[in-house]
């Protein structure tokens, strides 16, 4: 990745240092990491010399350079606008090629995924993140979502009727 | 609660606005199933969860926000309680509760009463996005959730249609009266029981809803909407002459409006042309539908331009003898009385501000109205519509119903040098919706004159092209 680096004078192309939760030092393009809006805004703060590694605490290596591939696939991605915050549409859990085949990795790094691009503010990181767990969940019932998420059922019988009952209002058309 | 830990970086370890955010992609079915995993999950879906609710709220339609703030002012002060009330979760179980109990045919037994249903049904109409306003998205895009919604049920579920306007001989159905009606086994149509007590929503909803199946086809719907419109009794000088209560309230009055559109719908099918559409439905009865003139933006009605329409009227004789002969209220007879239905008119209008008009005692009101926009008037010129039918002169006034949220018009036709027919009409969508529908009569108003429906649609949203 370092070798990359060959125009002193495009600010964009210029290498960055991130040190990672455990201590590993990551050379990266400063467009790829300025997909991070915690990391556009640190270097921004820290003035346009970018020399000192940035520390991210939160985010170990492995996770760092899964994301990092992410913001280097998606580097020249148009900013996310506000517009694109309204919420009150609804929302498709599509997820375009590359990206599902980003996302197939085991469920602990997806949630250290989502839990990074949470931390390092990159919103259409968390969004695709959030649909892959979103479309683990779609059509399922509560069982399929038990064993799919490894979670342990410890209602009653009468508890879990109850429930059923409850909710019985929202149940597929 | 649980004792079961789990690692950090799994599902339940989440922190709720990220578990918030993986929802708003998922439906209220799938929100759900979740809550029904474990404990933890089931405390997250709880119903005070606003974000969560209202995430799958809008999953399924859409924000009534939008809908609200295009409220002209005194509908949104009459709004305000509602929306203080607003709770996501509550008001997505009971719209998904009356689509259950519709789909599962449960408002056959009246439990619980059709009118619920119908006051949901009409919030969802009520809060759909409306289609023209640049701001929204989702209008934009042609999509309203809740026309969507509303369009799907009524589509994949044809006994729902019974809903807008069926009767049951069910002991506990209040509004229907068993005696006196002979030979009755199956359900009546609303519009084939005039002069009961239902529901003002239920007419409303009919009316925005439009044309049903068994109104197609049945006569006795027919004859039971003419009751109400050919009846002198209907309207009078304390409703204007027009579809408005006798109180002198200038509110309108929903089961005679009820019955000017179920006619006149019919009526536009006959007299228009294969060329041109009947504009009804929820899609064309919401504000806004049309958008204001750029030359004109005090024409906050939408007057100026062409409208198509047509009117109906029984021969006098029959008229008479229906008032005098058979006032008893059940339309018994009407529907073998000949009706007949004018040419399809067409109207071209245009705002005309000047103090003739303004002063003229023609457009005198007792009623009161809504002053959130001004009164307009307009010129113009009656014709057919591609017919030889000669032209004639038209003069107007268009203003607010009290509430603001409907249009209420006066048209003046006038030929032979004097003023002839007064036509009392209200806009049911609302501003720059589609349809107005209300009664005719004769200018001056003699006892027992003439009277009868009619109906003029913008002739943008006749031709099949557009709009669609």
């Amino acid at each position: 990745m370092a070798a990359a680096s060959t125009s002193a004078v495009d600010p964009a192309k210029k290498m960055i240092m991130l040190t990672t939760s455990d201590n590993i030092d990551i050379k990266v393009e400063r467009e790829v990491a300025e997909r991070s809006i915690l990391i556009k805004n640190l270097l921004e703060d820290l003035g346009s010399e970018g020399d000192e590694p940035i520390p991210i605490p939160n985010v170990n290596e492995a996770v760092m350079k899964k994301v990092l591939e992410w913001c280097e696939q998606h580097r020249k991605d148009p900013p996310a606008t506000q517009d694109d915050d309204s919420d009150s549409r609804k929302k498709s859990t599509d997820i375009d090629e590359w990206d599902q085949k980003f996302m197939q990795v085991d469920q602990e790094m997806l949630f250290e995924i989502i839990l990074a691009a949470n931390y390092l503010d990159i919103k259409a990181l968390l969004d695709v993140g959030c649909k892959t767990v979103a479309n683990m969940i779609k059509g399922k019932s509560p069982d399929e979502i038990r064993k799919t998420f490894n979670i342990q059922n410890d209602f009653t019988p009468e508890e879990e009727d109850q429930i059923r009952r409850e909710n019985e209002w929202a149940e597929d058309r | 609660m649980s004792s079961v830990t789990y690692p950090s970086s799994s599902l339940l370890k989440l922190a709720p606005e990220l578990l918030e955010n993986i929802f708003s992609f998922l439906n209220p079915h799938d929100v759900v199933n979740f809550g029904r995993t474990c404990h933890r999950a089931n405390a997250f879906i709880r119903p005070t969860n606003q974000i969560l609710w209202r995430n799958a709220f809008l999953h399924d339609f859409d924000d009534p926000q939008y809908a609200w703030a295009a409220l002209l002012p005194t509908a949104r002060a009459a709004n305000k309680h509602k929306e203080s009330q607003w709770d996501w979760y509550r008001e997505l179980r009971r719209r998904l509760l009356m689509l259950r109990a519709i789909r599962d045919g449960a408002h056959d037994a009246l439990h619980p009463p059709n009118e619920d249903f119908i006051e949901t049904l009409m919030d969802i109409f009520e809060t759909a996005v409306s289609a023209e306003d640049p701001d929204r998205k989702q209008a934009r895009q042609g999509t309203s959730l809740n026309l969507k919604f509303l369009d799907d049920l009524f589509r994949t579920i044809p006994r729902a249609e019974h809903l807008i306007h069926d009767f049951h001989r069910d002991i506990e159905s209040l509004s229907f009266p068993l005696e006196g009606i002979p030979g009755l086994n199956r359900p009546l149509t609303r519009s084939m029981v005039p002069f009961q007590r239902v529901s003002e929503t239920a007419s409303r909803f009919h009316v925005y809803y439009g044309r049903t199946e068994r109104e197609k086809s049945s006569p006795r719907a027919k004859a039971s909407a003419r009751a109400f419109v050919y009846d002198f009794s209907v309207t009078g000088s304390d409703a204007d002459h027009g579809p408005f209560k006798k109180d002198k309230s200038g509110l309108i009055n929903w089961p005679v409006l009820e019955a000017c559109s179920s006619l006149m719908i019919r009526n536009f099918e006959i007299a228009r042309g294969g060329h041109i559409e009947t504009p009804t439905g929820f899609k064309n009865s919401i504000p806004h539908l049309l958008p204001v003139s750029p030359l004109c933006p005090e024409d906050w009605a939408g007057v100026s331009g062409a409208w198509l329409g047509t009117y109906a009227f029984l021969d006098y004789r029959d008229l008479f003898h229906y008032n005098f002969a058979h006032h008893v209220g059940h339309g018994a007879g009407l529907e073998t009385y000949e009706e007949a239905c004018g040419d399809l008119m067409q109207l071209e209008l245009k705002l005309c501000e000047d103090d003739e008009l303004k002063n003229d005692p023609r457009f005198d009101t007792d009623l009161p109205v809504c002053d959130d926009l001004p009164m307009l008037y307009f010129r113009g010129m009656s014709s057919g519509h591609r017919s030889g039918r000669p032209r004639i002169g038209v003069r107007g006034a268009v203003s607010l119903v009290p509430g603001g949220q409907q249009v209420r018009w006066r048209f003046l036709i006038s030929y032979a040098g004097a003023d002839q027919w007064q036509l009392e009409g209200v806009q049911p969508g609302g501003v720059r919706s589609g349809g107005i529908f209300g009664l005719w009569t004769h200018c001056d108003h003699d006892e027992n004159g003439p009277v009868g429906p009619f109906c003029y649609y913008p002739l943008c949203l006749c031709s099949k092209a557009s709009f669609t």
